[in-house]
């Protein structure tokens, strides 16, 4: 099992896990049907299972020295100079994603334009690997057009 | 039939005035830019365009906004096939076959077919709208919740269509789609589930959730890979564009099934577009010879649910015109429109005001012509466009998720929802977890969860509603059938593949 489907499977067992913790205050049934708790408490031991039944199977595999058809080297996953670049654009994912949270919670002081602005010029230079005046021109230009759209004429108030 | 015809030509004796043509070609356009945008769908376009209609003739108004609601079914698919990222809910299927044909240089194709796909689509549902609208609608109104719920529950069955390889990724997608429509208001006993914070009390909204997972799951997945498109250069060559003769005859069938389905569903209220479109789907794999190419662009897969969500418009409006009954939120706003207007929207609709309401019909055939043409001469444009921006995609698509997210309720919360999916979506597709049934479920799981409950409610705590009543034991056994032959057929076509091998 990759590193990603763990991250993945544990992710969503942990979600699940809360919600059935949460349902457990809320009414399973009432005098005539269903109450709010049923499909949250049952769908959420549901998926806790499946998770089980996925991660027994990937051990069982591993055991027995079965590699998945996604983790071989089509996917990226057979270490070497794949591995190499699978981490370097697994960083350069992760650093994309923090520069985005970033720059949404800057939205919520100084309103959506600057920050996406930055966050556009950014993109386009360091993890699209332009020029940082190419980078600049294109990320106005295409600021100018979401401003035009959004703002003028539909008047989402951006700012 | 002679009265109808002639009530229509009356319709289109009030529209036909250089002011209400201009108008619908207008509304044609601004709703496909809409529908095109992220974030914003037929509930949008028609709210943003409710005030300009202050003060125009009620005819006038009318074609304005259903213009509008057309044109954006047209534009939902243009950004669903060029970058992944569906600008409404019923484009989600779009996306699921157009977006591979772009990425093999067929984009100028796909939007080809989906335009003229939808053209058919609409016009079939108008049609049904001006000969059967009265007699459709009469019977709409019988069914009761177990209907619905076993309705929800034939959409639900398709996910066996959906799933992919390995079932149980399927079954955990599915299970999280339905825990995550859990969240919020539950309407049968007005508790609040999962309300973390107070935007919570409304539910995750849908369309953050899409924008999330395919448009910024699709952006994170090509950062990690370096993938970077390579459609060539500009090119205005018109034959690029348009279907060949091939392409249209296999579209054919599946564009006229999809038509048909998509009209009945759109007439029953609160089922809509975007089930009309996943049983398309649906259905088409399951007739197809070559099921194996769905997923990789193939064109059934495309025109059969673009008919469908096309002719879900006219549906939808057979329930709100005759009865008064909204079937969806773009319906809904509508109706608030009419009231508006001083029409007052039921039975009597069609006898106090008919002669806005034949005008309304015939506004939106006109407007059905003009979004044809417009689509099909703007393909070369939008193709280019994207052509002309390629490999400054990344930070365009990022762009218009995050101002799209926003415009949702105005508030960065919607943004980081966006964001947490973008993040699951591409978990999901570098671990090939199907999404399609994480989707179904996100939308029919609410819808069945309260029908369901409301049933056993009208049973007294009895199961037996569902097979007592003939629509629904109808629907019951055409399920088990759904189900059952798709096992029967995976077990069969995995035998023939063994034996071949």
């Amino acid at each position: 099992m990759k590193i990603s489907e763990i991250i993945l499977l544990g992710g969503l067992s942990v979600f699940s896990g809360s919600l059935l913790w949460g349902s457990l205050d809320m009414p399973y049934s009432t005098d005539t049907t269903f109450g709010p708790g049923f499909i949250p408490l049952n769908i959420s031991i549901a998926l806790l299972a499946l998770v089980g039944v996925v991660a027994f199977r990937a051990v069982l595999r591993s055991k027995r020295g079965f590699v998945a058809p996604q983790d071989t080297a089509a996917h990226g996953g057979d270490g070497g100079e794949n591995g190499g670049v699978e981490t370097l654009g697994a960083l350069m994912l992760g650093g994309a994603i923090i520069a985005i949270a970033i720059s949404i919670y800057a939205m919520s002081y100084i309103g959506v334009l600057i920050p996406l602005g930055l966050l556009l010029v950014l993109l386009s230079w360091r993890f699209s690997g332009h020029g940082l005046l190419k980078s600049v021109v294109i990320s106005l230009i295409v600021l100018a057009a979401i401003y035009l759209i959004f703002s003028v004429w539909l008047r989402i108030p951006l700012h | 039939m002679l009265d109808t015809l002639a009530s229509l030509s009356g319709g289109f004796e009030t529209v036909l005035t250089f002011h209400n043509i201009v108008l619908i070609f207008l509304a044609g356009i601004i709703g496909t830019v809409i529908g095109a945008l992220p974030g914003l769908g037929p509930s949008a376009g028609i709210a943003l365009m409710l005030p300009l209609t202050f003060g125009m003739p009620h005819a006038s108004g009318l074609c304005l906004l259903t213009g509008v609601y057309m044109g954006t079914m047209y534009g939902g698919r243009i950004t669903s096939i060029l970058i992944n990222t569906p600008g409404d809910a019923p484009a989600i299927i779009t996306a699921l076959e157009g977006y591979p044909m772009m990425r093999k240089g067929k984009g100028g194709l796909a939007l080809g077919i989906s335009a003229i796909s939808s053209f058919v689509g609409g016009f079939f549902g108008l049609a049904v709208l001006v000969f059967f609208a009265p007699v459709v609608a009469e019977y709409a109104i019988f069914l009761g919740p177990p209907e619905y719920f076993m309705l929800m529950l034939v959409g639900l069955s398709t996910i066996v269509l959906l799933a992919g390889a390995d079932v149980f990724k399927a079954l955990i997608v599915t299970c999280f789609g339905f825990l995550v429509s859990t969240f919020g208001s539950d309407y049968i006993s007005g508790h609040v589930r999962f309300a973390f914070v107070p935007e919570l009390i409304e539910g995750i909204d849908f369309v953050a959730i899409i924008i999330g997972l395919y448009g910024l799951g699709e952006v994170f997945y090509n950062l990690e890979r370096k993938i970077v498109l390579n459609l060539g250069k500009p090119n205005f060559s018109f034959s690029d564009y348009i279907p060949g003769k091939a392409d249209l005859k296999e579209a054919s069938a599946p564009t006229v099934r999809g038509s048909i389905l998509g009209t009945f569903i759109g007439i029953l209220p609160g089922a809509g577009a975007t089930i009309a479109t996943f049983l398309a789907y649906a259905l088409e794999r399951k007739l197809s010879k070559k099921p194996e190419t769905f997923g990789k662009g193939a064109i059934a897969g495309l025109a059969s649910p673009e008919a469908s969500n096309n002719a879900a418009v006219p549906g939808s409006l057979i329930p709100l015109i005759t009865l008064g009954i909204p079937g969806s939120g773009g319906t809904a706003i509508m109706l608030g429109a009419l009231i508006m207007f001083g029409l007052q929207p039921g039975p009597l609709l069609m006898i106090q005001s008919g002669d806005v309401v034949w005008a309304m019909i015939a506004g939106l055939i006109l407007a059905n012509f003009f979004l044809l043409a417009s689509n099909v001469l703007l393909i070369p444009l939008f193709v280019n466009l994207l052509r002309l921006v390629q490999k400054h995609l990344p930070s365009i698509v990022v762009g218009l998720c995050i101002v799209g997210a926003f415009s949702l309720n105005y508030g960065t919360f919607n943004i980081w929802i966006a964001l947490i999916f973008g993040v699951i979506g591409y978990l999901m597709r570098k671990n090939d977890y199907p999404t399609g049934p994480f989707i179904l479920a996100v939308v029919l799981a609410p819808l069945a969860e309260n029908y369901f409950r409301q049933s056993i409610m009208l049973a007294q705590g009895s199961w037996s509603i569902f097979v007592n009543r003939p629509v629904s034991l109808t629907l019951v056994v055409f399920m088990v059938l759904v189900v059952c032959a798709s096992i029967i057929s995976k077990q069969f076509l995995r035998r023939r593949r063994v034996g071949t091998e």
